[in-house]
């Protein structure tokens, strides 16, 4: 599965309004449950495990992006 | 012969069920082998033998048992093992239910009505009278017309605990209103500036943490009517529920505890909730519980005392109102109604009181440890 659709189904939002900018601050149904939810479908579909140092960082789709480059599981 | 008790796995539970049995009656077994395994609502755990020694269980699986039940008797001789089961054993609760008294109006009923001894037998009564036995068969027939469902096993569990807490603690609940305007504030910058999604749960298990010390009864357990028993350190329950069923980890705040380091240790849990991927020592027993109901406009919950514990806080949502300023201008604030249920054999309603305006000040001023140094 694509990182947008990963994003679409664990924020229950349609994947075309997905852009890097994208974060809890712009999209209301980001919550801290739906947050959970995006963390445990990315460990699942990329076959990793982020730590919550790394989760930490994520404040946006852009950096879920430079985050799974970094790991090496993401290319654009 | 040595017993081998159930200990108590997670705080909800009082009973467990019987998974398996690895041994044979009279099987040699090695101290830290593991002979069953239990269930609970949440978990399954392994029971492992405390001693070296031949086995004898006294449940089946499939039995329920409960929290410090004994569960098999370990003998250290063969001979010890042989002997013991020679000796006449008490009657088992199915003998001791044939003992019932059936009246002559009720043994004309049961003729009439053809109702068996086991049909009797289920009413597990001493003495059984004609409106048992017009109950049973209005049950039966209830039952036939498929009105009769059957409880899910984590509500006959939850049922249980629930059952002991008001058979066994005289509870009290105190309720305040705290002005929650600003940690909102607060929460939402801080989830901003460092990635940390975090909330009332979080905040609450940090302050509770801060009052150990001078509330050390909130965190005690009720020995008897004249002692309790101090905790060593705040053990925190709280609730989790991701959608994947409701959990009560606990944090063990043996050391000075932060926003920050309270924060990643639930986020591990929520993630665990997900996949009840728990292990035994996450839902290990607390000295005081949190019941988090994140639900929208639930304004407030009256929790149980879970046993062995003396006080549970409940928190909802928090509330948007309108408010005066000093200056009786009309703002919008944010509102949290903070529920706190307690032992009343072991604090007392003045203390309760002061206990919660502690928690409501340190939420209102936003006055607990946020991170390290």
């Amino acid at each position: 599965m694509k990182l947008k659709e990963i994003i679409a189904n664990a924020l229950k939002i349609d994947k075309n309004i997905i852009t890097d900018e994208t974060s809890p601050k712009n999209c209301e149904s980001w919550t801290s449950l739906n947050h959970l939810i995006l963390i445990k479908e990315i460990n699942k579909n990329y076959n990793i495990k982020l730590s919550f140092a790394e989760i930490k960082t994520i404040k946006n789709v852009s950096d879920i992006k430079n985050l799974l480059k970094s790991k090496g599981v993401y290319n654009e | 012969m040595r017993e081998i008790k159930v200990p108590q796995i997670n705080a909800n539970d009082t009973t467990y069920t019987v998974n398996e049995i690895y041994f044979q009656n009279g099987e040699l077994v090695h101290k830290q082998d593991i002979i069953a395994s239990v269930s609970s609502s949440k978990i399954i755990n392994d029971i492992e033998s405390e001693f070296d020694g031949f086995i004898y269980f006294l449940k089946n699986s499939y039995d329920e048992i409960n929290i410090g039940e004994i569960l098999a008797y370990c003998f250290d001789t063969k001979e010890e093992y042989d002997k013991y089961l020679l000796t006449p054993k008490e009657k088992t609760k199915q003998e001791l239910n044939k003992d019932y008294i059936l009246t002559k109006p009720a043994q004309k009923f049961a003729k009439e009505n053809n109702i068996s001894e086991e049909q009797i037998l289920s009413l597990n009564k001493k003495i059984i009278k004609t409106q048992d036995l017009q109950n049973l068969i209005s049950n039966t027939l209830n039952k036939e017309n498929n009105s009769f469902k059957k409880l899910s096993f984590n509500q006959i569990q939850s049922a249980n605990a629930v059952i002991q807490s008001h058979k066994e603690i005289p509870q009290a609940f105190h309720l305040i209103k705290t002005d929650c305007t600003k940690c909102e504030e607060f929460l939402k910058e801080y989830s901003e500036k460092t990635g940390i999604i975090t909330g009332y749960s979080e905040v609450i298990t940090v302050v509770l943490s801060e009052l150990f010390n001078d509330f050390p009864q909130f965190f005690s357990r009720y020995v008897n009517e004249n002692e309790i028993e101090y905790a060593p350190y705040p053990i925190i329950g709280t609730t989790t529920d991701t959608g994947f069923g409701l959990f009560m980890p606990t944090v063990k705040c043996k050391n000075k505890m932060t926003l920050e380091k309270v924060s990643e240790i639930m986020f591990d849990y929520k993630m665990k909730s997900m996949d009840n991927s728990f292990e035994a020592d996450d839902l290990a027993p607390g000295n005081i519980s949190i019941s988090y109901n994140p639900k929208k406009n639930i304004v407030s919950v009256v929790p149980i005392v879970f046993p062995n514990q003396s006080a549970m806080v409940s928190v909802c949502s928090p509330v948007k109102e309108l408010s005066f300023d000093n200056d009786k201008n009309i703002l919008e604030k944010s509102f949290l109604y903070l529920g706190l249920a307690f032992d009343h054999r072991v604090i007392n309603g003045f203390c309760a009181m002061e206990f919660l305006s502690e928690i409501s000040e340190k939420i209102e001023n936003v006055d607990f440890a946020i991170t390290e140094g």
